[in-house]
């Protein structure tokens, strides 16, 4: 079942033609990259301010309304993106630890994310007021950092445990 | 420059600490994803800025707010970024030195830093409540194109040389 979809994915139109033209991979990993950093560097804005480490007189939830619109934007580029790099190897990537252990750190920032907003902002817990916040969302902000850091360091081992294609 | 350049390689080569980064397989990218989470915070500090110029996001906050906020972030990440960046130098001298788009990403990189110091002063110094000018939107822009700009070209040395 899995190898059927994988062959069709590495024989797709897309699938070959990232993995056959000379600049196609290179360009699709240098959005795939920008992508992240943006992911990384604003959700690491709002981490921060959960954490009580910085922007602490920015009202949380604000903060979230202003600053988590640009980390969706940036998380859907580098979804495709990461899709597109995907189809030029799939049993490439399919096999690999780095990636496979990526995969898993992305669905576990996605949880964490999601606890976050089901038990401690929908629940009103956290005040949208300066000062620092309620420990589940000091725990939320650590999580959330370390669990992207290990994401970059997992997307960077890849390139270094595999070809690309 | 190439003959000068191709001495410094030369020289690398011959450094014990070469061959131990070379060796140890972890080391060049673990300093990578220290280099990227570096990037991220230059980057989204840039991108942030220009958002605020536009009015498009943190409008609790002036221009001259966000700016004081990014400005230690962003010099310490600059700080971590040349410490990596030599480390990469020593563990991979030839593919570096000897690449033109190596070149022109450092060429970028000190425009760019040139530029990103000059709006911050100017932003820092401004009042709270002043909105910000056509020209330093255009310059907060400009700093975040160049700063794509510098990824690119990053990304691009592991490709081209």
């Amino acid at each position: 079942m899995i190898e059927t979809l994988l062959d069709a994915i590495g024989q797709s139109a897309v699938g070959t033609f990232i993995a056959e033209n000379a600049v196609a991979f290179p360009w699709i990993e240098v959005a795939h990259v920008l992508s992240i950093v943006v992911v990384f560097g604003s959700i690491l804005l709002v981490d921060l301010r959960l954490m009580g480490v910085a922007g602490r007189d920015y009202p949380p939830l604000a903060l979230s309304r202003t600053i988590l619109p640009i980390t969706w934007t940036a998380f859907v580029c580098a979804a495709i993106t990461g899709a597109l790099l995907f189809t030029s190897n799939p049993y490439g990537y399919f096999e690999n630890t780095a990636f496979r252990a990526k995969m898993l750190l992305l669905v576990l920032a996605g949880l964490n994310m999601l606890v976050f907003h089901l038990l401690t902002m929908r629940g009103g817990r956290v005040n949208d007021g300066p000062g620092p916040l309620p420990v589940g969302a000091r725990v939320a902000g650590l999580l959330s950092v370390s669990l992207w850091l290990a994401v970059i360091a997992c997307g960077r081992w890849i390139g270094f445990t595999m070809a690309p294609f | 420059m190439d003959e000068l350049l191709q001495g410094v390689v030369n020289w690398i080569d011959t450094l014990s600490v070469h061959a131990t980064i070379r060796d140890a397989g972890w080391v060049v990218p673990a300093v990578q994803s220290i280099h990227i989470a570096c990037v991220a915070l230059v980057f989204t500090g840039a991108l942030i800025v220009a958002l605020r110029g536009l009015e498009l996001a943190g409008g609790h906050w002036s221009l001259a707010r966000w700016s004081r906020y990014f400005h230690g972030s962003t010099m310490a990440a600059l700080w971590v970024l040349l410490a990596t960046g030599l480390v990469m130098i020593v563990a991979e001298p030839e593919r570096e030195l000897m690449n033109w788009i190596f070149r022109t990403k450092m060429l970028l990189v000190v425009v760019t830093l040139l530029i990103t110091i000059a709006l911050g002063r100017r932003l820092r110094q401004r009042g709270a409540d002043r909105p910000a000018g056509g020209g330093v939107r255009l310059v907060a822009l400009l700093v975040v194109l160049l700063w794509i700009g510098v990824a690119m070209a990053g990304r691009w040395i592991a490709y081209a040389g």
